[in-house]
């Protein structure tokens, strides 16, 4: 039971990691590895403004997401963007991503160091909380409301409202949006906001439980592929399942196996879908833009 | 029908070093059906989707609706042109409610909203009949009436529809266009059909150009184009 509450909260991380990932990706179509390591810069920035400024936890947080969510728009704006406009192809996006990621990691590495850091909400709250045979810790619970709060709202902003709708509408078919007369480019920048800003306070949340390196940006963005493709690519609630499926199945690996199975879980899991459900749990209707 | 909603002029168009529109002169009446014909290559879609700003022109005027505009996608939908482009017609993983929505997201009133499709499903029955349905299970010919019935939310003065029958059965192209002209008499909407088939297209429509190499080699009523010999030369490369 513990190893699935264990797996729960780790996958709640993994599901907001994969929501923000497969937002982007159904709007654009390339995998934005960039994303990764601006969630990691997030957690910095959270960081820096919990200890320069002493500011609450949450709102360091929010700032932090805030400024995350302005940097992935700026790199639509000014590097994917000018890219997509000239027809540069899915791989050729992906390998300028990669390469930004590479840049952004050194310059958190030069600023910050090449430590790891944790981040914690209080210091006085050390001792979990102990139900029904299960310990949670308070930093747990605030990754487990977290998810489920952010979860909730970005579910009911795609659905319930007509930016979501539009949003939605861009991952079926873009040049359609276009034809409707949408100002396509301002809600792709709104997409890129939201999914930084989730995948920022996912980040954090990963620092709350293990602490954060300026490397931990690939990681992160891996396990945010792994759990869209496991979901369904470019459905939002397979994201979700995705995410959780994989916390879970990654802790029943470390729990019998070892710590340094964590990864090897992770591909695994992530093979067993390719070869027999490769469109995910959640086959979303197939659309090739 | 002399007023003219849509009036192009001297409209040239290059793709990188290649000229694909040279010296168009274009025109559509208000309430009229027109048909744009001409062989593949002929620039047909080039000379609409310019109009509707979706490519950059060169040279040229367009005068919408007696003002004359630089056009984009989202100025053209407000000024009241609609467009329908070939292939992917719907947003698939989208109900026929959220497809109709989408086509008045520059509306902000919910109300007007709600009634407008109100009175499309009334006008096509089949919508109503799978409201909440995906249209990703919609058939080709559902999915046309859903993308006709889309373009139509806003009122538009002029609709688009570049080759409406592209994939279809021919009944149901005939079903297709029959709401056409429906939607001709019954909203007053002035419409420009790109299309190669032809014969579905002769009792509908008033007028029509050919065009030929990226030039207008003929314009005028369709019975006079229509006529075998005409379109003998057109797609036999005599007109070019």
């Amino acid at each position: 039971m513990q190893i699935l509450v264990n797996g729960i909260i780790v996958g709640g991380i993994y599901a907001l990691m994969a929501v923000g990932f497969n937002l982007i990706f159904s709007s654009v179509r390339f995998f934005h590895l960039l994303y990764g390591i601006i969630a990691v810069l997030g957690i910095y920035l959270t960081r820096f403004f919990l200890l320069t400024f002493e500011l609450n936890f949450f709102v360091s947080m929010l700032i932090g997401a805030g400024i995350s969510g302005l940097l992935g728009m700026a790199a639509w704006q000014w590097l994917y963007k000018p890219l997509m406009d000239r027809k540069a192809s899915s791989l050729v996006m992906m390998v300028v991503s990669f390469g930004a990621l590479i840049i952004v990691q050194n310059l958190i590495a030069m600023i910050w160091k090449n430590n790891t850091y944790s981040i914690s909400i209080s210091d006085t709250i050390k001792e979990g909380y102990h139900f029904l045979g299960i310990t949670i810790t308070f930093n747990q619970l605030v990754i487990l409301f977290t998810s489920l709060i952010l979860v909730i709202l970005l579910e009911l902003f795609l659905n319930r409202t007509k930016y979501g709708m539009a949003i939605r509408a861009i991952g079926d078919n873009a040049e359609l949006t276009t034809i409707l007369g949408l100002k396509t480019n301002q809600i792709i920048l709104m997409v890129f906001f939201i999914g930084t800003f989730i995948s920022s306070i996912a980040g954090t949340m990963v620092a709350l439980e293990i602490g954060v390196r300026p490397t931990y940006g690939l990681f992160l963005v891996l396990k945010a592929i792994i759990a869209s493709i496991i979901g369904g690519i470019g459905s939002m609630r397979g994201a979700m399942l995705g995410g959780l499926l994989l916390g879970v199945v990654e802790n029943i690996g470390i729990y019998y196996l070892g710590g340094g199975w964590q990864e090897v879980t992770a591909f695994l899991l992530l093979t067993v879908f390719l070869l027999f459900l490769p469109q995910g749990m959640f086959n979303k209707v197939q659309v090739s833009n | 029908m002399t007023e003219k909603i849509l009036q192009v002029r001297n409209l040239d168009v290059h793709f990188g070093p290649t000229k694909v529109l040279h010296d168009v002169d274009f025109e559509v009446r208000k309430g009229e059906i027109l048909i744009l014909m001409g062989p593949n290559g002929a620039g047909k879609t080039v000379l609409l989707k310019t109009v509707f700003g979706l490519f950059e022109k060169s040279v040229g005027e367009v005068e919408f609706d007696g003002k004359v505009i630089r056009p984009t996608p989202d100025k053209m939908v407000e000024a009241g042109m609609s467009f329908v482009g070939q292939g992917k017609r719907t947003f698939p993983s989208m109900t026929i409610e959220d497809n109709l929505k989408m086509g008045a997201f520059l509306w902000t009133d919910k109300k007007m909203i709600d009634k407008r499709i109100d009175e499309l499903v009334h006008f096509f029955p089949v919508l109503k009949k799978k409201f909440k349905m995906l249209a990703f299970n919609m058939s080709g010919g559902e999915q046309q009436i859903l993308s006709l019935a889309r373009a139509l939310m806003m009122n538009p003065k002029l609709l688009v529809l570049d080759e409406p029958s592209i994939g279809l059965a021919p009944k149901i192209v005939q079903d297709v266009f029959e709401k056409i002209a429906e939607v001709n008499k019954s909203f007053g909407t002035s419409i420009v059909i790109v299309e190669h088939n032809l014969k579905s297209l002769l009792h509908i429509a008033h007028r029509g150009y050919i065009l030929v190499k990226g030039k207008i080699a003929m314009e005028g009523p369709v019975e006079e184009l229509s006529d075998s010999k005409t379109l003998e030369k057109v797609f036999f490369g005599e007109l070019a």
